[in-house]
């Protein structure tokens, strides 16, 4: 056995070399770092709640991140790598009411020809692709990206036991339609839902507040609420459970919980997709800002203000790469400049959200 | 070895090659020995007897030195046939000279020079592929006789004898007496080469100094990674010190010769592994992993071993948490035991086959579910402090000895639980609390209750304890704290030990960090108030350690710590000498695991079979079943591919599968694949099936099933009329094998047949047996149904038996063979399976049952809906009161009776007060038997003999009780039938 003395520094770039990462290009508070965490979590964890994951990870890096670390950061990372596929919202065994985190199947698509988009994790913290070749992936905010032979990646890939997935399958977006008919198709089944009896620790996502700041958007019901909203209440041992709840003056009487239409999924994504319809209706759509290259051919960088469902956080993976959030931005993204306004097309087609202005204010917390 | 047997005048163009080989070496012997040219003699034929000759004289020489090399090893390293160090053409030279003696009689002055013979059984074993050795030896030797098989035997116990060769051990050995001996010649056979190659690249993580040089224990730590592996790769590895010594020379790199194996021999190994792309990169990741182990910490190793010095502490402990719904209700999450298997090697046979009972468990653990770590269990009670917390329901005393003592939770009369967020605690083994935190403890004596004001009653949904809540202040008095530890609740304060940087692959949150073998782990001791130095203790060895100036926390990299559980002491000083604060914990260093193709418990799809790694027949035949845990309601795809020889694919069949599938659904899926034509028409010829359950996105698991490694196994061929023959493919060393026909019509008179040459299969099938030794092949024949429908339904007869325990006894080894037989992919053979087994079943209850019930059991072989005879059934149970009242009881209980559960518990129910009448005191085990007795007798064997006559004795005395069972088992599968019907 040898035992060795470590500065701060020491730790950090050993913690890092451990998670297969660069010391060099990577600190310990990075999305690429917190994401690298997560996944080791999960992979001996699993089948666990999002709460445990994030606590494992904060518990595990806080001490040698100097300036802190924001659980919202790290709740926020884990929503991304779910909305990726490295892990999967199902619910446990018969216990319907339950949902936890599986491990997603490593798995692969091709964005472009020899650039594979790896996810997915292999459980007992085995690396998703041999240790010899880890070195050749690339770290873009929670993806990862490896360049590979054109013609011989996938079958590499394959012997590799990371499977195909193809790319219309894996984006497998939602049909087109008006935001009206799809509040009104979740409203038909909260009609005929049970009563939703008492619910201890009910949030609602206010659709007056703005959609600029989603963690503020969320608060308990009050005696002025009556209308349908989306919620989410906590599950003792479990990933919070998400719905849409009826209220009239702050009591809920129906609740239908989410996911309805995709048993495969985590709830939020329905359910974020039905808040996107709701804001656009009240004429508050959701909104990204864009900032464009001075020079053409460059990349742009597009800002998030509210969470995306995974299928259209999937169709922008396939673009562009995470990259770290713009100041006031849930989230941020890189994109060629070309292929920003496909991406907008897509996010008014399917959330119904518009662009706006970039500008520099408050984090959005 | 050879393509094709060869011509006369073939073999005379080989032997003068052989000559020539022989002679360059000679020639360039004399050469070097300056003796100048000489006359290059004409060439011509030579003396098969002289070349024999040279080469045992040269293979003595060698042999020998390597002997002498190997006797200076502690321990000792047997010489392998293979090492036998001859250049390509001088082994084509031995080839030829071996099978020209062949051809030539093998007489004794062949056999005195014995030792080519043994390297060129050797070579054969090398390209030995699991199929027939002796088929294959024989077709590259020709000449070959089967009553020369013993000199085969003969030369290696000489060669092992004479040279310190190896001595084959295992299961492989016991079967095999003469193959055997050159397959562990060969080193490692060819086919098992990419697979030993897999274990190593998987295995790297978990490579240390020490266990690169202790092939031993090397091998003992490989083996007990094998239960994913291929049947026969699992057998070979069963000889761990082979294993080792094979493992330990591929592991050394081409500048690191080996002591274990010649350094050609390693390179052929190695060159053959390394033809396969996969292959080569497992090798050679595997080997980079080792160089860096012994380059990085040579002389460094300071004998720190692994330990269970920690009693309450080991890697087989199961981790105990609690979860809030409407109270705490605990669980308990059960590790992978295999590594128990280095103590006990029928401990991974036995974890497949049988359940697992777990102390105060609301559930049985499923069959083959530990082996593999992440099995839940919730605690309905709290386990027994008396009774072990893990057995196996059924298996040997010493594997339930060793659970026992391996597998054991903390001890009461306090069990500690760290609250987490929203519901969830996990147990601190160590028993004590930390300021500002908050627990759960778990108790059964009130009076032990600490009287502290923070702890509070709170709701347990376990039976047999009670549970408080302790919201530890972060200032507690000397009161509290003398309170609590006359509780025997530790208060640690003042210092804090964890895993840093890195998520550990378990933590507890206090006293019990799990890291994985090979990594570098980082623990940070944190001190309230800053020290000057820090002393740890691991496992009671000391280091010291100054503190960082100005930092509360120390950071320390652990490398190398060997797997097992340590004990680690931290003290740390100020400025005097006596430390201001101590602590403890306790490190696990565990293998990384290796993920099973079925995937793990925290994988989207999921597969399990029962039992572990069934075989091709018993997965296909009903004997194994599968569950596929999944997404509720959710369609993934069901690909099932029947391989032949050298793995190619022969059928493909896919269906979509709604998840989840139990055992029952998996039952009905089975049973339609088994119907497709695809499937059916070529699963006799399969030697292998995989079946692969996956959805994109979700999840992927793989169940790989082989015919598994028969030392004797049946191969049906049909013909273009329809009908079939039926061959037998011996792989034994063909002493004594005999083979038994029984006709459909005559199903317990055993007709001999040849084990030669193939038997005629009548177009009722049949049943055939063939032994050899302890290896048994049994097998339903295939029908020829256009002329099962010409011909007049089938009868089976049976012997006229008396109303002996022996004659029972008969009649139920009967059904064992019939219904415990491989069954061919053909449905008329199912049927005639099943026709025998009623007979059979009906012959016990006419034997029995007495007059009355032989005639109502003539009735149900005739009717054609069994429900419509229940009363007739309730009624032959017997006519006195007492027997009324039975019949009764069961009548009005059959509805309640629908699974087999509740059959066992209500049908014992009933008859118990009548077993005891009859004096048979074991009620729940004679209940139990009586209804095997009257509804599948196969189960009764393999039971104790002598308990088996006794209670026939008995029941033959009582047959109401076996009427009674009958009528039970009879009517609840009727009226089961009836309302599957229905739905």
């Amino acid at each position: 056995m040898r035992l060795t003395s470590l500065s701060r520094s020491e730790a950090c770039a050993l913690a890092a070399r451990t998670l297969r990462l660069d010391p060099e290009s990577v600190t310990l508070d990075s999305t690429e770092a917190i994401a690298a965490s997560l996944r080791r979590a999960a992979s001996f964890m699993c089948p666990t709640s999002p709460r445990r994951l994030v606590d494992a990870t904060l518990e595990a890096l806080l001490p040698l991140c100097p300036d802190g670390l924001a659980r919202d950061d790290v709740s926020g990372v884990l929503e991304q790598i779910v909305a990726g596929g490295d892990l999967l919202e199902l619910p446990r065994g018969d216990a319907l009411s339950t949902r936890l985190l599986y491990l997603g199947p490593p798995s692969y698509i091709e964005r472009q020809p020899g650039t594979h988009l790896l996810m997915g994790i292999r459980p007992f913290g085995a690396p998703i692709i041999d240790e010899d070749l880890i070195g050749a992936i690339t770290y873009r905010g929670h993806m990862r990206l490896l360049e590979l032979d054109p013609a011989s990646g996938p079958e590499w890939l394959e012997r590799e036991g990371i499977r195909k997935i193809h790319n219309d399958r894996w984006v497998d977006s939602s049909a087109v339609i008006e935001p009206g008919e799809l509040i009104e198709g979740y409203g038909a089944r909260l009609n005929i839902a049970g009563e939703a009896g008492q619910i201890d620790g009910l949030q609602i996502l206010d659709p007056a507040a703005s959609v600029r700041f989603y963690r503020r958007r969320w608060r308990a019901p009050m005696v002025t609420d009556s209308g349908d909203f989306v919620a989410r209440r906590p599950k003792a041992y479990g990933a919070d459970l998400w719905c849409l709840v009826r209220i009239r003056e702050g009591m809920p009487h129906h609740l239908i919980d989410l996911p309805i239409e995709r048993p495969v999924g985590a709830g939020h994504d329905e359910a974020w997709r039905y808040q996107a319809a709701v804001d656009s209706r009240l004429g508050t759509p959701q909104v990204v800002a864009v900032e464009r290259s001075a020079r053409s051919g460059d990349n742009a960088v597009i800002d998030f203000f509210s969470p995306l469902p995974a299928f259209a956080d999937r169709f922008i993976q396939l673009l562009g790469d995470s990259i770290s959030k713009s100041q006031g931005a849930l989230f941020s993204y890189q994109v060629p400049d070309v292929i920003v306004p496909e991406i907008l097309d897509y996010l008014s087609k399917q959330l119904w959200m518009v662009e706006v202005e970039r500008a520099h204010g408050t984090d959005n917390c | 070895m050879c393509d094709s047997v060869a011509t006369r005048s073939q073999c005379e163009r080989m032997k003068r090659l052989a000559w020539t080989s022989l002679l360059d070496t000679f020639l360039l012997e004399v050469a070097l020995l300056g003796l100048g040219s000489v006359d290059v003699p004409e060439i011509a034929p030579v003396d098969t007897v002289e070349v024999l000759r040279q080469l045992h004289v040269r293979l003595d020489d060698h042999f020998r030195r390597l002997c002498n090399e190997r006797r200076e090893l502690d321990p000792i390293s047997p010489v392998f046939a293979l090492e036998h160090d001859l250049l390509q053409a001088d082994v084509d030279a031995l080839n030829h000279a071996v099978r020209s003696a062949v051809q030539e009689g093998l007489s004794p002055r062949h056999r005195q020079w014995w030792l080519p013979f043994v390297v060129y059984s050797a070579e054969s074993g090398y390209h030995y592929a699991g199929a027939e050795y002796w088929q294959n030896f024989e077709q590259c030797t020709p000449g070959w006789r089967d009553d020369q098989r013993q000199w085969i035997r003969a030369w290696f116990e000489f060669f092992a004898d004479q040279y310190e060769g190896a001595v084959p051990t295992g299961r492989f050995a016991t079967h095999f007496t003469i193959i055997a001996w050159p397959i562990t010649h060969s080193v490692l056979p060819s086919d098992l080469q990419r697979q030993l190659a897999q274990l190593l690249y998987e295995f790297s993580n978990a490579m240390t100094p020490a266990l690169l040089s202790d092939p031993v224990t090397l091998g003992q730590r490989l083996q007990v990674r094998t239960a994913s592996y291929s049947d026969r790769f699992r057998i070979f590895c069963e000889n761990t010190t082979l294993v080792g010594q094979v493992a330990v020379a591929l592991l050394s790199a081409d500048d690191q010769p080996t002591s274990y194996l010649l350094a050609s021999t390693l390179r052929r190994i190695v060159d053959d592994v390394e033809a396969e792309k996969q292959a080569r990169h497992w090798l050679r990741s595997a080997q980079k992993t080792a160089t860096r182990v012994r380059g990085n910490l040579t002389g460094e190793n300071d004998g720190d071993t692994a330990s269970e010095r920690r009693p309450g502490v080991t890697t087989t402990d199961p981790k105990l948490f609690l979860k809030f719904e409407d109270g705490w209700y605990a669980y308990v999450e059960l590790p992978d035991m295999t590594p128990l298997n280095t103590t006990s090697p029928d401990l991974y046979a036995q974890l497949g086959e049988f359940r697992g009972l777990v102390s105060g468990a609301a559930r049985q653990i499923p069959r083959s579910a530990l082996l593999y770590s992440g099995q839940e269990v919730q605690l309905a009670h709290w386990p027994r402090v008396d009774e072990p917390f893990l057995q196996l329901d059924g298996a040997d005393e010493d594997v339930n000895i060793l659970l026992a003592e391996k597998c054991v939770i903390t001890r009461g009369p306090w069990w500690v639980f760290r609250k987490e967020d929203h519901g969830f605690a996990a147990e601190v083994k160590g028993k004590f609390v930390r300021p500002g935190q908050s627990y759960i403890l778990i108790y059964s004596d009130p009076t032990l209750v600490p009287d502290v004001p923070w702890a509070m009653e709170v709701v347990a949904g376990i039976e047999g304890v009670q549970a408080i809540e302790l919201i530890v202040p972060n200032q507690i008095n000397e009161t509290e704290q003398a309170e609590l530890s006359s509780r025997g609740i530790g208060v640690v304060s003042g210092i804090t030990m964890r895993p840093v940087g890195v998520v550990a692959s378990s933590w507890d949150g206090e006293g019990h960090i799990e890291w994985l073998a090979g990594e570098s782990a980082i623990l940070g001791i944190r001190s309230d108030i800053q020290p000057q130095r820090c002393q740890l203790t691991v496992d009671g060895k000391p280091y010291l350690s100054d503190w960082p100036a100005g930092e509360m926390e120390l950071l320390l990299a652990i490398d190398a710590l060997e797997t097992g559980t340590h004990e680690v002491g931290v003290s740390l000083f100020g400025e005097g000498d006596s430390a201001f604060v101590s602590g403890s914990l306790a490190i696990t260093i565990r293998d990384p695991q290796v993920r099973p193709e079925g995937a793990t418990v925290g994988e989207g799809i999921r597969m399990l079979t029962a039992p572990a790694r069934p075989s091709l027949s018993d997965l296909w035949d009903g004997r194994a079943v599968v569950s596929v845990d999944g997404p509720s309601g959710v369609d993934a795809e069901l690909f099932v591919t029947l391989n032949g020889n050298n793995g190619r694919s022969l059928s493909e069949v896919k269906k979509a599968i709604r998840l989840p599938v139990d055992e029952q659904e998996w039952k009905k899926i089975a049973a339609e694949i088994r119907k497709s034509p695809q499937f059916n028409n070529k699963y006799d010829e399969a030697e292998s099936c995989v079946v692969n359950v996956s959805l994109d996105g979700v999840g992927f698991a793989k169940l790989t099933c082989e015919r598994g490694f028969q030392p004797l196994r049946w191969r049906f061929t049909k013909a273009h009329d329809g009908t079939f023959t039926a061959q037998l493919i011996d792989r034994t060393d063909g002493e004594n094998t005999t083979v038994e026909f029984f006709d459909v019509e005559m199903p317990l008179g055993a007709q001999e047949k040849s084990p030669i040459g193939p038997i005629d299969v009548p177009p009722r099938g049949g049943l055939v047996i063939a032994r050899s030794g302890e290896s048994v092949a049994t097998a339903i024949l295939p029908t020829d149904p256009n002329a099962v429908f010409r011909l007049p339904k089938a009868h089976p007869t049976l012997p006229e038996l008396g109303r002996r325990p022996g004659d029972v006894r008969r009649l139920i080894d009967g059904h064992a063979r019939w219904l415990e037989a491989e069954l061919p992919a053909d449905p008329f053979a199912a049927h005639a399976q099943h026709l025998v087994g009623e007979a059979i079943s009906r012959s016990i209850g006419i034997l029995i049952g007495g007059h009355h019930w032989a005639r109502l059991e003539r009735d149900v072989a005739r009717a054609i809906d069994i429900v419509n005879l229940l009363d007739q059934m309730r009624i032959a149970v017997g006519d006195s009161r007492r027997e009324r009242e039975l019949a009764g009881m069961i009548a009005r209980s059959l509805y309640l009776w629908s699974s087999l559960e509740t059959l066992q518990s209500g049908f014992y129910n009933v008859i118990e007060p009548y077993l005891s009448a009859a004096g048979i005191h074991r009620s729940l085990f004679a209940s139990g038997f009586l209804l095997k007795l009257a509804d599948c007798p196969a189960a009764l064997t393999g039971r104790c003999e002598e308990e088996t006559t006794t209670l026939l004795e008995q029941i033959l005395n009582t047959p109401l009780l076996y009427r009674a069972a009958r009528f039970a088992v009879l009517a609840t599968s009727a009226l089961s039938e009836e309302s599957e019907g229905l739905t």
